[in-house]
């Protein structure tokens, strides 16, 4: 509920800032608007005494209207005493001494009344001048502003509420989403409706981030899975060895058993290698020791390397090497992707097939002749562990091509399966455009 | 030879050393990094066998100190499943040679038996013509003859001969053959290193009728005209 809060934690800022704000204006106000009396009253006084000096005091000349009021004492002895200036008086005016307007109350009560006092014509005049409902300044300001201040108050509630109910919602969704993926429901999305604003944008990025987090963590458990799985039934084998060994009573036979299991053992060393390696290049780390590499030189140092074991293992053994180009990689890797592939034909292959390797302008791959992938076969061989059912039964750990494409991503390129051109597989990888450079 | 055996592992340690002195060598095995420093640089030895991960100073730690203060001793790296980072790092170090664990205890031996001649003989990397016996190889012209007649190789051949010759009555194992003359650090699954040493055999031994490269079952080849 932080949104909702922190809404109206800002109205009430704001409603605190309206009230300071009307006692300041009720201050200004009161303050100009005491002066514009004074100065008035002054000037009221000035006309006033003007005509007493003139043509004496007449108290039916100022009638009391309820606005003004004028008082005259004839007495030069207090008016060299008499104060001059603005007051709010009261009780001065308690006795007969006065001459005032007609049907003036001794003491005026009703309304705020000022009064300006001074010398004329020897004597002493008071003009009063009523403020009507004199709490004009001192309350009416104020409370207008203090009103306003307060609808605008609850105005900006209302709105900060409406508008943090919504963000609220949004944010506890997201909340209880991220929620969910710490029990483990990696499956969780936010999935906002809409693309409007920030939060919006803060969802998609969220579900974005599931998405990728949800396929790591399925491939990661995928891959130990796979690891368990293959490494499985060689530790059975190695364990059975090991306790053949022990209980044969023959020495021949339990060195002949000894000698399988050292073979088991190194067959287990070799796939918990290869699934480091993927694992490896996987996180990206090889990307550091490239350099620019030749295309062709690879494939015809590759070639030179194994088509006399291709060629002794009964299998005829093609070279068409065309590029000419320099990518950015690593020799080392590229050569055993060629290897793997070489090897992963020679292994799913019969012998008399044809292997070829075939280093085209922007491509490095292998191809042969055999049986090739049944339809639908093409995305499932590059996971680990994937064995057709077919290849149960021909050795090899199953990391072949998944090792394979780990290379070929390192390197940013397109791992491409297709039917070869007389029927069997043809694996490539073709780099991107950027890792591409002309030979000199 | 006096080897120096840096390991912390106690099984691992003790195969180690009784392995080699069964071989005939003498065996200092240390497990801690700061003994194995000050027996490096006080004693003579003819080859040290580092382990990467070790306690106080790990092997890295001790191989930078050693070559620091000069004491070049052929060293040997052992680290658990060799990153190829962590390879580079070994060698850039200046380590000679890098295994990873585990290994055959062969493939330690022939490599601990290498580096013990490679520092008896620095020269023979710089002469351009090797001979063995009747085998001649000139490494600038790249051509064999045997017996004053050409041995028509191919590169690969030529290399594998070479590395045969520069090792001559010493174990080569299939990885060290992989390394040296393919530059794989990789273990094929396929018979490279037989399917290339049976050609070359049919090339030198065949017609003139002898055995120069012999097999080591489990172990590798020994080049022994």
């Amino acid at each position: 509920m932080s949104a909702l809060r922190q809404s109206l934690v800002l109205a009430l800022c704001l409603f605190l800032l309206q009230i300071v704000g009307a006692i300041l204006a009720g201050l200004v106000v009161r303050s100009e608007f005491d002066q514009r009396v004074e100065e008035d009253l002054s000037a009221r006084f000035s006309a006033i005494a003007s005509e007493i000096q003139a043509r004496g005091f007449d108290p039916a000349h100022y009638p009391n209207d309820g606005k003004e009021a004028v008082y005259f004492q004839a007495d030069t002895a207090s008016a060299a005493s008499a104060p001059e200036g603005i007051f709010a008086l009261r009780g001065l005016f308690d006795d007969d001494r006065w001459d005032r307007s007609p049907e003036t109350p001794l003491a005026m009560s009703g309304g705020h009344w000022y009064y300006y006092a001074g010398e004329a014509g020897g004597s002493v005049l008071v003009v009063g001048s009523n403020l009507g409902t004199g709490t004009f300044t001192l309350i009416i300001v104020p409370l207008t502003f203090f009103s306003i201040g307060l609808a605008v108050s609850l105005i900006a509630v209302l709105l900060g509420a409406v508008f943090s109910f919504h963000s609220q919602k949004r944010l506890s969704r997201m909340a209880r989403v991220l929620d969910q993926v710490a029990l483990g429901q990696l499956e969780a999305r936010v999935a906002p409706a809409a693309a409007r604003d920030d939060l919006d944008d803060l969802a998609q990025n969220i579900d974005r981030t599931l998405e990728r987090l949800e396929v790591l963590f399925n491939q990661s458990r995928n891959i130990a899975a796979n690891i368990a799985h293959d490494l499985k039934t060689p530790l059975a084998r190695l364990r059975l060895r090991l306790e053949n060994a022990l209980l044969l009573e023959d020495p021949e036979e339990s060195k002949d058993n000894v000698a399988a299991a050292l073979t088991q053992a190194d067959h287990i060393i070799a796939v918990f290698e290869a699934f480091l390696r993927i694992a490896r290049l996987e996180s990206g780390n090889a990307r550091k020791r490239f350099a620019l590499v030749s295309l062709a030189e690879i494939a015809a140092e590759v070639a030179t390397t194994f088509a006399p074991v291709a060629e002794d293992a009964g299998y005829e053994f093609t070279t068409r090497i065309s590029s000419s180009r320099r990518v950015l990689g690593d020799a080392v890797l590229l050569t055993q992707m060629l290897t793997n592939l070489i090897e992963n034909a020679m292994r799913h292959t019969p012998p008399g097939s044809r292997i070829s390797l075939i280093a085209s302008q922007t491509e490095l791959g292998v191809a042969d002749n055999g049986p090739g992938l049944p339809p639908g076969a093409y995305s499932e061989v590059i996971k680990p562990s994937v064995r057709l059912d077919r290849s149960r039964t021909t050795p090899g750990a199953g990391l072949g091509l998944a090792l394979v494409k780990a290379i070929s991503d390192a390197h940013d390129a397109r791992l491409l399966l297709s039917p070869a051109a007389d029927g069997g597989l043809y694996v490539r990888a073709r780099f991107s455009a950027q890792e591409i450079v002309a030979e000199k | 030879m006096h080897v120096l055996l840096l390991e912390d592992d106690g099984e691992i340690g003790g195969w180690v050393r009784d392995g080699l002195t069964r071989s005939g060598h003498v065996v200092d095995w240390f497990t801690s990094g700061r003994e194995a420093l000050i027996a490096a640089t006080t004693s003579d030895y003819e080859v040290l066998i580092l382990d990467r991960m070790t306690p106080d100073l790990d092997g890295l730690g001790v191989l930078k100190t050693l070559r620091a203060t000069e004491v070049m001793t052929p060293v040997l790296f052992l680290t658990a499943l060799g990153e190829v980072e962590d390879r580079v790092e070994g060698l850039e170090a200046g380590a000679d040679d890098y295994l990873s664990k585990p290994f055959a205890f062969s493939e330690l031996e022939a490599r601990v038996a290498a580096l013990g001649r490679r520092a008896l003989r620095p020269s023979a990397a710089e002469a351009t013509v090797l001979s063995c016996g009747d085998i001649k190889l000139d490494l600038l012209k790249q051509n064999c003859t045997r017996r004053g007649e050409p041995v028509d190789l191919n590169t690969k051949e030529f290399r594998l001969l070479e590395a045969f010759m520069r090792s001559k009555g010493r174990v080569l194992t299939r990885n060290m053959l992989l390394e040296r003359v393919w530059g794989l650090n990789f273990d094929p699954t396929t018979s490279v290193v037989e399917t290339h040493v049976s050609r070359l055999r049919g090339k030198i031994e065949k017609p003139f009728g002898d055995t120069v490269i012999r097999t080591i079952r489990g172990a590798g080849y020994v080049f022994d005209p």
